[in-house]
Order: C-alpha cells, then structure tokens, then sequence
C-alpha cells in the first residue's frame, strides 16, 4: 500500500474538505474512517438508497470532490484507528482485522462528536437513545427507531431528528427543549449574518407545527420508566438553571425517548498524541489547544472540525480546508502567500458564522439542574453499571480524578472508555468533591481507543 | 432483496444494507443483550460505535457493535449473554 504524506482521520465535512483541500495542491492523502461511506454522521450516506431517504446535497458534493481527486487522495472505510505514536505513527486495524502502522508526515485529526446524555432514572432501558441513532436508522436504512418518541434535551438538533421522524412517519409525541422560548426568541439577533441557518430553523419549527408536534420549552425529562423496556417518561418544567419542578410531573406514554444535550468533541486521538488540551465546556468540554491555522501543539498534527470543538458542519467543512492548506504549507507544497490567500476568506466566513453559533452554545449551555436527576441507584456508568450510591461513596472517600474514581468504583472502566459517562460524572465529581472540572481531567486515552482483537496486534508483534 | 441470517439460532430475513441494529428494529427487537451485572437489558443508544451498549457475538466473535456491522447472508447474530432476551421478545 502507498504511503501518503498526509493522514486524515475521520471522513466527515471536516475530513474530506481538509483531504480535497490537501489534495488540489499536489498532496498524496489517505482518510481513514469507521463508517461505510465518507460523510460522517452528518452527510450518512444510506446503506439501502430504496428505503432511505435521499442523502444530504452537501454530503453529495463533498463526496463527488473527494471522487474527483481519486489520484491523489485514498479513502479506506470501515478501518478503525486505534492509536497514535511517537513521530506520527497510526495504528488502524481493517475490519478482517489486518493491522498496519501508518507513517505520514503531517496528521490532520477529525474525528467528529459523540452526544452527551446525563444519567437519570431509567436511562439505561431499551428505547431510551440519542437522537443520532435514531437518525442514523433512519438515514442510512429508513427505519423507525419506534412508534410514539418523545425528544428531549436542548439544541437545532433535536427540531432537524423531529423533522426527520415525521417524514419517516412516526408519531413525534414532543419535542422538550430545556432552555425558555424568551432565550431562543433573542436567536435571530445574533443571526443576521446568517439568514439561510435562521430559516432552516424556521423550516424546522414550521414543519413540526403542521404535523401537530408541540416544542415545549423549558422542561426536561426526568426519569423514564418501564420493566424490560421502555413505556412512559416524566417530564417536568425548569427554572433558569434547570432545575425541575417535581411538583408538576407529566407522565407521556411513548415506546421511545431520545435525549441529546449536545456533543462531546472526540479528543482521544489528540490526547494520546501528546497535544495540549484545553477544557471549554461551551464547544463540549476538552479540545486540543490549536493555533489560528489549527495546528495542535505537536508539530505536524492539526486538528478540525466538531472533533476539535463542536460548531457544527459548515464550521467544519471550512476548518478542514484550513487545515489541509496548513498541512500543505506545513510541508511545503505551497508557500506562505498562497496559504495566506487561501486563509483570508476561510476566516472571514468563519467569523461570519460565529455570533449564531455563540448564540446558540450559550441558550444550549448545559445548566446545574441537569445534574440533579441522579438519585442513588440511578447507574451513572453504563458500562460497568455504576450507581452513583457507589461512585459517590468513591468520591468521598478521596477519590476525585478518573483514574483513581475507575479504580475504587470500576467507573469509567468499560468498554466505551469513559467517553458516555465522564461527561458528566466528572460533574458530579466535582459537585461532590467541591473542586473544578479543570482539576478533575478528562478520561485517560490509551490503546486501543476501539475493541480490536488480540489477533489484530499478533502479527505485528511478530515483526519486532 | 432480502438477506437471510439467524438471531439467536432462528432463521430471520431483513432487506440488503442493514446494520445489525437496524435489522433487530426492522423484525420488532429491541433489547440486543443483557448486562453482566444485573442482568439487565439493553439496546442500540449512541448508533455510531461509540457507546458499546449494542456489543453481541456475530459469526462467533463476541463483543462485536452491532450498530456498525451489515448484515451478511449466512451471519450468525446472537445476543448477549445467549437468546433468552430476544426470544422472549418474540413470543
């Protein structure tokens, strides 16, 4: 197999732009990424084309460049990167679980975001899911996540799944948006510079009200309920800091609930990497600290797109052009007039997109409240089956960081790495604890970062 | 096109480009395993292979995501901790 200058991880909006981007100027690139076609969560392609829907234009083009450039630019799906050396050696491992060890010259890490669900009563049963999968069904095969479904949680994201179950037909009970309808009132103030966005959130809204789906705004869900699956959800209104009142609980009956309050970039790449991370809780929580051409601290690894600090797919798109003109630059293939040109209007359109983004990061930002739902037995690490009865009694006999939590509870242990519960048990920590998210960390990244058989590592073994 | 595989040692059909996950929707499944520890049951919750919440043994390998694997004539799907939990969903 050729050996590429640049390696891509994730095939995204953030990769394939940064591997178009790379590629126009003369550079060999590969993408590597875990789904069965580029596009990444946002632009899915569908799996069976008959039943899904038609897949997203932009996804389309972007996938047609990355078509277009087929000489220079490698695309392996379905590979799982699982590690990153020293002088920017990439473990990947093939679904026939063949392993190689990758060495370009320059990394371009986009990775993309996970949702962040808090833990509350009920949270483990089937039927309770992020609106993504639920997406996910429907985008690459066409099918229902269920019958009746509930959606909760904050965010544009949970009015584009609503849409998407009503053309699918599903009856959409409500949608619970945490924040209050005074807050995203004030959205079209910071959006002015960007229409399109502001009526594609319109549409949305529009959509749900023809179909009859009310968007009820400041509640939240508060437990969910049933035996071996689920059956109803409580609900209750928020005050501004989102703290229920369990005095007015309403009780929906529905087979599915999908809550999402926002996303969690994927750092573990840049963390085992070696780069600085920097915690800021308004793009999802850890990111690596990058400079204005998204180079990381480690020389040779640039980083963008939601995987680097959640903002959305248009912010993505035009950070990985950045970052394969910086990678470009990084290695020489253009010089520094031709990447400044090619930075000025990249940067003049990302900041056009920013006051709706702050915008919406602020009326989306994750409020106290949240964290109160957890009662005793409620599991707080899934994996592992943590209650935070045991994780509490952890804390408070000192165990404070992730590594010591993980050792004296088995939370953040199993197989998801600490990546679903961490988010917030580390707030719960620090509640807990009286101390900060800062001091606490993020979960430790070591290889492998995704389940790959023994076997995968015995050949290489054998050639050392 | 229908592929034919089996779930828990019964033959099942679902239409060409299925996820596993997808596949258990499709027949009316839910619960794709039961915990080690309490023996609860659990199902597809994040869709993209990050959780682990879908792991099941397929063609004999345990632990496999189910939410990110097609299925393929001939696969071999069972659940976690064996075909109690979705066989009884059947009935």
């Amino acid at each position: 197999m050729s050996h590429s200058a640049i390696v891509i991880i994730g095939g995204g909006p953030a990769g394939m732009s940064a591997a178009v981007a790379a590629a126009t100027q003369g550079l060999s690139c590969t993408i590597i990424d875990e789904g069965f076609a580029l596009g990444g969560q946002i632009y899915r392609k569908p799996t069976n084309p008959e039943r899904a829907p038609a897949p997203h234009p932009r996804g389309e083009q972007l996938r047609a460049e990355v078509a277009k450039l087929a000489q220079q630019i490698q695309v392996r799906n379905g590979d799982n990167v699982w590690g990153i050396f020293d002088e920017l050696r990439v473990a990947v491992t093939s679904p026939d679980q063949h392993t190689e060890l990758l060495q370009p010259q320059a990394v371009i890490l986009a990775p993309g975001a996970h949702e962040l669900v808090p833990p509350f009563p009920g949270w483990t049963l089937p039927g309770v899911m992020t609106p993504g999968a639920a997406q996910t069904l429907i985008k690459t095969m066409g099918v229902a996540p269920g019958k009746r479904v509930l959606l909760a949680g904050t965010g544009p994201f949970l009015l584009a799944v609503a849409c998407q179950l009503v053309d699918t037909g599903v009856h959409v009970v409500a949608v619970l948006e945490a924040s209050s309808r005074p807050a995203w009132l004030s959205l079209p103030l910071h959006g002015f510079r960007t229409p399109k966005i502001l009526a594609e959130g319109l549409a949305y809204l529009n959509k749900l009200d023809r179909a009859h789906v009310p968007v009820r705004y400041g509640r939240i869900v508060v437990a969910a309920q049933g035996e071996t699956e689920l059956n109803a959800v409580e609900h209750a209104p928020v005050d501004a800091e989102w703290f229920p009142d369990n005095n007015r609980i309403e009780t929906e009956q529905v087979d599915t609930l999908l809550v999402g309050y926002g996303f969690v970039p994927r750092v573990q790449l840049a963390q085992m990497a070696g780069c600085n991370l920097e915690l800021r809780p308004d793009v999802g929580g850890w990111i690596p600290v990058r400079d204005r051409n998204l180079a990381t601290s480690v020389a040779g690894i640039f980083a963008a797109g939601d995987g680097a600090g959640v903002a959305g797919s248009l912010v993505a798109a035009l950070e990985g052009q950045l970052a394969g003109m910086a990678a470009a630059r990084f290695l020489g293939a253009i010089d520094e007039a031709t990447f400044t040109a090619a930075r000025d209007p990249i940067e003049q359109e990302l900041v056009r997109l920013k006051p709706l983004r702050r915008a919406l990061d602020k009326i989306s930002a994750l409020q106290p409240g949240l964290m109160s739902l957890v009662r005793d037995d409620t599991i707080v690490c899934r994996c592992e089956e943590v209650t935070w009865r045991e994780a509490r009694a952890a804390v408070d006999a000192g165990s404070t960081t992730y590594r010591s939590l993980k050792m004296t509870s088995r939370a953040g242990m199993g197989a998801c790495q600490g990546r679903f519960c961490w988010p917030f048990l580390s707030r719960l920590v620090a509640a807990e604890a009286k101390c900060s998210l800062a001091d606490i960390g993020p979960p430790s990244a070591r290889p492998p970062l995704g389940p790959i058989t023994l076997g995968a590592l015995a050949p290489q073994a054998q050639d050392k | 096109m229908e592929i034919e595989f089996t779930l828990d040692g019964q033959t099942v059909r679902c239409p060409q480009g299925f996820t596993v996950t997808g596949a258990l929707f499709h027949l009316g499944h839910r619960s794709v395993r039961v915990t080690a520890r309490t023996a609860a049951p659990r199902s597809l919750f994040c869709g993209i292979g990050v959780c682990c919440d879908c792991l099941m043994q397929i063609d004999g390998r345990e632990s496999v995501r189910a939410c990110t694997t097609l299925v393929q004539p001939g696969m071999r799907v069972v659940s976690g901790q064996g075909a109690a939990a979705v066989v009884a969903n059947q009935a």
